[in-house]
């Protein structure tokens, strides 16, 4: 011990400069176990706060390093009765000549320890850990050292260093692990914002290190929210205090402050209006996509709920698409007018019977069909309209596809959701020897999870298996899942438990009495109710603690806050008016 | 206290577990046995302060009429700085001589000065504490067993050199000479004390403890003790009993102290205050006497006043349920507080003696 500086076999792991913030100790009461060990905050150790990362070094020059999960305050008072005397009995202002005796104390859970047995610590001076010393105890530095680290925001330390915190690609992207779930109250947890930050780091990682190649579907479920991916985020125009810490994040995590680059935009065909799609993005920018009857006639049954295609409809339309196999039909308005002459076929009096289903199952099945284009408006071709499929071919290394289905239903979303993940998932299994596909994984990504993969076996969700599938075995083919929902605890446990990555954000208390969260620390747990917007609570495989992590504002601007150019808009819908009614004439 | 000051109180509080084994060690040495008491030596064995070398002679009137809680005396003191020993004589083995139970004596001893800034207190100086291994050396046969302990500077080997051979007169004997190490501590640390901080007059140590046998050449103005004990063995001491009367937040009769018998009368001047209301309570209840030395007799009335209103303001906070906590003031419960948490339990010492 030198100036109250204990001997220590790691020195770089420990900031010993901002000096001691406590002392471990381990009391009848609280004693220390292998998990986790109890410490009393100095004097003046005013900025240590839940989340911090602290090393405590005992005698033997070793460092245990561990999150802060629960702070508590003693004061010096035997009982509320005895501190009601002190008051004169009662006198809330009484101010006696000495003050209690206060002190805080916090619990850690440990980490990682430099030796390498597994027992507790007794006493040990406590200090905040070095950037390097969080690195090493969560066991970052060495895939970082190996290329393999993904940054996903910084951990800010009581001593005021904001820690780069990385991600492992091999267990965010495969082989090893895959998929990120992250949950939180809508609005309130910037769940779009964070996936957007996510997405450019591991595009500009991977792009930079040329390791592997990776292209993005982010699938637009509401409003405008991943439309504007390509524009830069006005905010950093600004130079307020919050947006200079961005800054220096960036700079910290290495990442260039620029907008995405190599974005498509699809959505459904908007048959109203020539040119222009199903999107709120109005620039131009939106190619559209819509399917021919054989791309969907499998998914035909999904499209509708239990109540308008029942098991007897269902019957019918096997037999349907055997017509459709069979004549052969190709196209949605040749399918609606064969439909229309079975049905005055069957409307012939002496007829009981379609191909052995009654009457009305057949007219149910025929009512649904006709239905199928006004409910799915855009997404299947009718009047003469030719398909234009998403070109998931032309997916390359760093390029990034939003598909825009918020003007779906849940259903039409859902079959569009599968479609293309299904697809990816078949290009990816394909042999690549002769190189045609550009790219070795693909992050999906869609909010609103809970739509698509429910735990609740009674709600109907046609792609939950396929989603339980994905992730089960995606990892090791190259598809990697981010789903984003309110509440974990509605999301199939599978999915969940298939995450090597668990993000969350701000959560109300009621949804953190769920099994999802029991295994956090009780105070860990309340202060994810309070959790500002860009901070944010991290679980990744490799670290055997969560952080607490803050994220700088994305480099695109958030949907809901971009602007188009109206004048712009309205020439560009004159000018295409004008060359519809030109072609038409023709 | 600095860092390194921390640091090193807290390596001393872990040093002193290192103790019980070098005793352990040392009764093996001796062909003795642990054997660990229930209580503490200074429950069973009350030391003689002296009080019976003194006289009190009554020469005010009770100040009656004052409520120092309601009508605190103005003044310009501050009770800053506050100090408390500590002294734990514990019975942890014996080793026979030609027949005869010799005990053997773990006692920790301890003084320290805290200071108040701002209400809130740090450790003036640095605690004093002393560890203790109390035998009578007669006794021993082989004088190469001591000299081997001797070789510990962390832990000292005293003689406590007991009058007669009988096995409660040593125990006795060992709480005398512990009593003798507390009090020359508490002297030192007074001492030290005085030498930096006693020529600021407003600035007020208030000492737990007896001054009465202390020359006035060795204390200041600025020093003054309390005592928690009201019936203390004076030469008169039925002047007390009129004291069982005081009211609530009011001072008793001031009274001089002489001493009778040294060549100084070392004049001091003692009262009681009632720091508590008694409804429910004896007449005991909430009383404390302060000894100060005074330039006259009127100086020592007109500073009562002061010390009682500064110490009535100290009955808050409380320390209930510290024992005596109706005469406890605050800060000499915090010294006693630091003191303990330097050293080993009662319990801790038992039971490793009893265990081994």
């Amino acid at each position: 011990m030198q100036n109250g500086r204990p001997e220590c076999k790691f020195p770089e792991y420990v900031n010993f400069d901002f000096g001691s913030i406590g002392k471990a100790a381990s009391t009848r009461a609280n004693p220390n176990t292998a998990q986790y060990f109890y410490f009393w905050l100095a004097a003046g150790a005013s900025t240590l706060e839940l989340g911090n990362i602290v090393a405590a070094v005992t005698d033997d020059g070793h460092a245990t390093f561990g999150t802060v999960v629960e702070l508590s305050t003693v004061m010096d008072i035997e009982n509320f009765l005895s501190d009601y005397i002190s008051h004169d009995f009662g006198d809330p202002t009484v101010s006696p000549p000495s003050d209690l005796a206060e002190i805080m104390i916090a619990k850690v859970n440990v980490i990682r320890a430099t030796h390498d047995r597994i027992r507790p610590i007794g006493r040990g001076s406590v200090f905040f850990a070095t950037p390097e010393g969080v690195a090493w105890s969560l066991g970052m530095s060495d895939y970082v050292k190996e290329n393999r680290g993904i940054p996903i925001g910084v951990m800010e330390n009581g001593d005021g260093s904001l820690v780069p915190i990385f991600l492992d690609d091999e267990f965010l992207i495969g082989p090893e692990g895959s998929h990120m779930n992250m949950s939180g109250i809508s609005g309130l947890a910037t769940k779009t914002s964070l996936v957007e930050f996510l997405l450019k780091s591991i595009l500009e990682k991977m792009i930079k290190t040329d390791k592997r190649k990776v292209a993005a579907v982010f699938f637009n479920v509401k409003g405008k929210d991943l439309l504007y991916l390509d524009k830069p985020n006005p905010q950093y125009d600004e130079h307020d205090a919050y947006t200079n810490k961005c800054r220096q994040m960036y700079d910290v995590l290495g990442i260039e402050m620029t907008p995405f680059e190599n974005v498509r935009v699809f959505a459904p065909y908007d048959r109203g209006s020539e040119g222009h799609t199903k999107s709120f993005r109005r620039d131009g920018k939106v190619e559209h996509f819509i399917w021919e009857l054989k791309e969907i006639v499998e998914d035909i049954p999904y499209l509708f709920d239990k109540d308008s295609w029942d098991e007897s409809v269902d019957a019918v339309y096997v037999d349907v698409k055997d017509q459709i196999e069979r004549q052969p039909i190709r196209s949605y308005d040749q399918l609606i007018a064969w439909i229309n002459e079975e049905r005055r076929v069957v409307a012939q009096g002496h007829v009981t019977h379609w191909r052995g289903h009654e009457k009305e199952d057949f007219y149910k099945c025929a009512k649904n069909l006709d239905a199928l284009s006004g409910l799915y408006d855009g997404l299947i071709c009718t009047g003469g309209v030719d398909q234009v499929d998403v070109p998931l071919d032309d997916l390359y290394n760093g390029s990034i596809f939003v598909v825009d289905i918020q003007s779906l239903n849940d259903r039409g979303q859902a079959m569009v959701f599968s479609k293309i993940l299904k697809r990816v998932y078949a290009a990816l299994i394909e042999d690549n020897k002769d190189g045609h596909r550009d790219f070795d994984s693909v992050v999906f990504f869609i909010d609103e999870l809970n739509k698509f993969a429910p735990e609740d076996p009674n709600i109907s969700a046609p792609i939950k298996q396929s989603v339980v599938e994905i992730c089960a075995r995606g990892r090791s083919i190259g598809v990697s899942l981010f789903g984003v929902e309110q509440f974990m605890s509605q999301i199939e446990p599978q999915v969940v438990d298939n995450s090597s990555t668990l993000i969350y954000g701000r959560t109300g208390p009621a949804e953190l009495m769920t099994k999802n969260y029991s295994w956090l620390d009780e105070d860990m747990r309340n202060r994810l109710t309070t959790v500002p917007k860009g901070t944010f609570l991290l679980k990744h495989a490799k670290f055997t603690q969560p952080v607490f992590c803050k994220f700088p504002y994305p480099t695109c601007v958030p949907g809901d806050q971009y602007e188009e150019d109206l004048d712009a808009i309205r020439e560009r819908d004159q000018v295409s008016a004008f060359a519809f009614r030109r072609d038409l004439e023709n | 206290m600095d860092e390194a000051g921390r640091s090193h109180a807290i390596a001393q509080a872990e040093e002193s577990r290192g103790h019980l084994h070098r005793i352990h060690r040392l009764l093996a040495d001796l062909k003795g046995r642990n054997s660990p008491a229930e209580s503490i030596e200074e429950d069973l064995f009350r030391v003689r302060e002296g009080y019976h070398n003194f006289r009190l002679d009554s020469f005010s009137q009770p100040e009656n009429s004052t409520n120092f809680h309601t009508n605190p005396a103005s003044h310009s003191l501050s009770l800053k700085f506050f100090s408390r020993t500590l002294q734990r004589t514990q019975l942890v083995g014996h080793f026979i001589v030609k027949g005869q139970e010799v005990p053997v004596h773990y006692a920790i001893t301890g003084a320290i000065v805290l200071q108040r800034i701002d209400r809130r207190f740090k450790v003036w100086g640095e605690p004093q504490l002393r560890f203790n291994v109390l035998l009578p050396f007669r006794f021993v046969e082989d004088s190469g067993v001591l000299e081997r302990f001797r070789g510990d500077d962390k832990i000292d080997l005293v003689d406590s050199a007991a009058d007669r051979d009988e096995y409660t007169q040593m125990r006795i004997s060992a709480v005398r000479k512990a009593h003798e190490i507390t009090s020359q501590l508490r002297a030192d640390i007074r001492n030290q004390w005085r030498e930096k901080e006693g020529s600021d007059l407003s600035n007020v140590l208030v000492a737990d403890g007896m001054i009465e046998d202390l020359p006035n050449s060795s204390l200041s103005d600025n020093l003054i003790s309390t005592s928690r004990t009201v019936y203390v063995p004076w030469q008169n001491s039925e002047l007390v009993e009129t004291q069982l009367t005081v009211p609530a937040f009011q001072r008793g009769q001031v009274m001089k102290v002489t001493d009778t018998t040294g060549n100084e009368p070392n004049i001091k001047y003692t009262w009681f205050t009632r720091m508590r209301m008694k409804a429910q309570a004896g007449p005991e209840f909430g009383l404390l006497r302060t000894t100060i030395i005074a330039d006259s007799d009127q100086d020592a009335v007109e500073r009562a006043n002061a010390f009682s209103s500064c110490l009535v303001q100290e009955r808050l906070p409380v320390t209930y349920p510290a024992e005596n906590w109706d005469k406890l003031i605050f800060p000499h419960k915090l010294c006693n507080d630091y003191l303990e948490s330097m050293i080993p339990t009662q319990s801790t010492v038992k039971s490793y003696f009893a265990r081994m």
